[in-house]
């Protein structure tokens, strides 16, 4: 697959991902205000990378730019990502039913591969640079 | 040296350590950020905040936070612009304000011996402390184990060079500024909401002075040698936005969370109030990470600055020198009941003559060589070839007078400000005098090869 088609879809993927912490962050909001904000937090920075990513990579034509763009963006996806991972399970952001903090666990964790797996495409492929 | 075909250095140290840094290894906006946001993301931030915590009330918190962070912002503002016009790390420029054998002296004794040994086994020793706090009953979180293994993970980034702190940088920064926020939230739920927050009195009261003080002095350094990394910025004004920003808003936004953690709970140890608080896993990896991101920039200041002498690839240097930084952390931590103690006043009197030196270099840029109608772009612009002084005894002079009189004699005020503001003072005034009357400020003289010796 090439990289530009590549990116697009991991990109909307990720996008997927942010909404569904957006929705798990209205769903604990009531139980855990704490919780909420901390969920709202992380899907607010996961959709706005995101976004602005797709919106970049729409109007950049050069693979090597659009590699850098996407380094930079999947950077802090990933650093939120282990940041969720490791907030959502703790004690403090503890709700009722534990089904949406694992919930949560494994969209940030997904991410977390996703990204990864993202910046090694791009430096690999579109010989981007892994400090930007 | 706007192109890349215009770079005629031959980096043969690495990591541009003695030559300006090329046109196609210069870094965006957000990477030079990053950078300094990972200095500024430590623990050693929020246990200054803590400090804080115990001495005013959150509202109190907040202003001294910014009117300490405004300073740091104007000093660190004006040497992150020199990097950016020179290209060059703090030891290379400050080679034109005290001679070649000077900006070798000072450099090796703020950056060589303070950060990169010193600092960087307090550090390290303090990660062992931090970990044993947080595991008490484990092997591997012994004092002398964790330093061991948390120093050889500190010198990993070093080693790498710029391209290793910034891509730490990506990683860690944004969780640490998330789990500094996580400190505000449990702050505030212990404390019983936000108005019972602001509303909790202090343990220990002091004056605005003294926290200004301690907010200025806990970051001055990295303000003073904001060039090592800004040398990396495309624009000029990428280093002092990028480090303003984060000095203004993010330094007042972590010293204030952690601030309200130990107003809430009483406990100066952020990580451990963390972990207490219920941050989990997020508590362990601010103390990993946010002594990492920090200390890495130590010894890799401190190899900079020994560069400047050593004629070996820095790389070496850097594992020299953290070996040795490695070493000494262990043995205090081996050592059941030691305290760094007295080192750590030894680094602080050496932290000292940091500001006076800052204080010069900006005087000589700014001040004298405007006062020489030498035009901004064109200051400290190293060429080979050139002729540099050996000795430029202004600026050994205005460094002693400076720390001597500020340090010692004033008692009032900001004492890193005031070496500061004297070191500016003696500097514009002997040199002007002595440009006036005729007197050389260099002593000796040495050409510049294409090496950067």
């Amino acid at each position: 697959m090439k990289f530009t088609k590549y990116i697009q879809i991991s990109t909307g993927v990720l996008l997927i991902l942010s909404i569904i912490l957006l929705v798990l962050a209205g769903v604990v909001w009531s139980k855990n205000i704490y919780a909420g904000i901390i969920y709202l937090i992380i899907g607010i920075i996961q959709l706005i990378s995101t976004l602005l990513l797709y919106y970049q990579i729409g109007k950049i034509k050069d693979i090597t730019d659009m590699g850098n763009r996407s380094v930079q963006h999947n950077w802090i996806i990933l650093s939120i990502g282990i940041a969720g991972c490791a907030l959502f399970l703790a004690p403090f952001f503890e709700i009722d039913s534990m089904a949406i903090p694992y919930t949560a666990f494994t969209v940030c964790l997904i991410s977390i591969l996703l990204s990864i797996i993202n910046i090694y495409k791009a430096i690999i492929e579109a010989k981007a640079r892994m400090v930007v | 040296m706007s192109a890349k075909e215009d770079w005629v250095w031959e980096d043969k140290f690495g990591d541009y350590s003695l030559v300006p840094v090329p046109a196609h290894e210069r870094r965006s906006f957000l990477s030079i950020f990053y950078v300094f946001m990972g200095v500024l993301a430590c623990i050693a931030v929020l246990w200054g905040g803590g400090t804080l915590g115990l001495q005013f009330t959150f509202k109190e918190v907040v202003l001294v936070a910014v009117v300490g962070s405004a300073i740091l912002a104007v000093v660190g503002g004006l040497t992150a612009a020199i990097g950016g016009i020179s290209k060059c790390s703090t030891y290379v420029n400050m080679r034109y304000p005290f001679g070649r054998i000077g900006s070798q002296l000072f450099g090796t004794i703020i950056a060589g011996i303070a950060c990169g040994i010193g600092w960087f086994a307090v550090q390290t020793w303090l990660f062992g402390i931090i970990m044993n706090s947080l595991f008490p009953n484990v092997w591997w979180a012994k004092v002398g184990v964790a330093a061991i293994w948390g120093g050889l993970l500190m010198m990993t980034t070093a080693i790498i060079g710029f391209k290793g702190l910034a891509w730490l940088s990506y990683l860690a920064v944004p969780f640490f500024m998330l789990l500094a926020g996580v400190g505000v939230m449990i702050g505030i739920a212990n404390a019983g909401g936000f108005a019972g927050l602001t509303g909790i009195k202090p343990a220990t009261p002091a004056s605005f002075g003294v926290g200004v003080t301690q907010v200025v002095g806990m970051y001055i350094a990295g303000a003073v040698i904001t060039a090592d990394i800004s040398r990396y910025t495309k624009k000029v004004s990428d280093g002092p936005i990028a480090w303003i920003v984060q000095v203004i808003i993010f330094q007042v936004y972590m010293l204030a969370g952690a601030a309200a953690l130990t107003l809430a709970t009483g406990a100066a140890n952020v990580a451990q109030a963390l972990l207490v608080g219920g941050a989990g896993l997020g508590a362990i990896l601010m103390a990993i990470f946010g002594q990492w991101t920090t200390n890495d920039n130590n010894l890799y200041n401190g190899a900079l600055s020994f560069s400047t002498w050593i004629p070996i690839k820095k790389k070496y240097i850097t594992i020299g020198e953290g070996l040795i930084g490695v070493g000494l952390a262990a043995w205090f931590g081996f050592s059941a009941g030691a305290s760094m103690q007295p080192f750590q006043d030894f680094l602080t009197f050496l932290g000292k003559i940091l500001p006076a030196i800052g204080g010069v270099l900006i005087a000589d840029f700014y001040l004298y060589r405007w006062y020489k109608k030498e035009p901004l772009k064109q200051r400290y612009h190293l060429k080979p070839g050139m002729k540099i002084a050996q000795v430029n005894w202004v600026g050994w002079v205005s460094v002693v007078l400076a720390t001597i009189i500020g340090g010692w004699v004033i008692k009032s005020g900001i004492a890193a400000l005031n070496v500061m503001v004297l070191g500016v003072i003696f500097y514009i005034v002997v040199a002007t005098v002595c440009d006036g009357l005729g007197v050389k400020i260099d002593i000796g003289e040495h050409i510049i090869d294409k090496t950067g010796v």
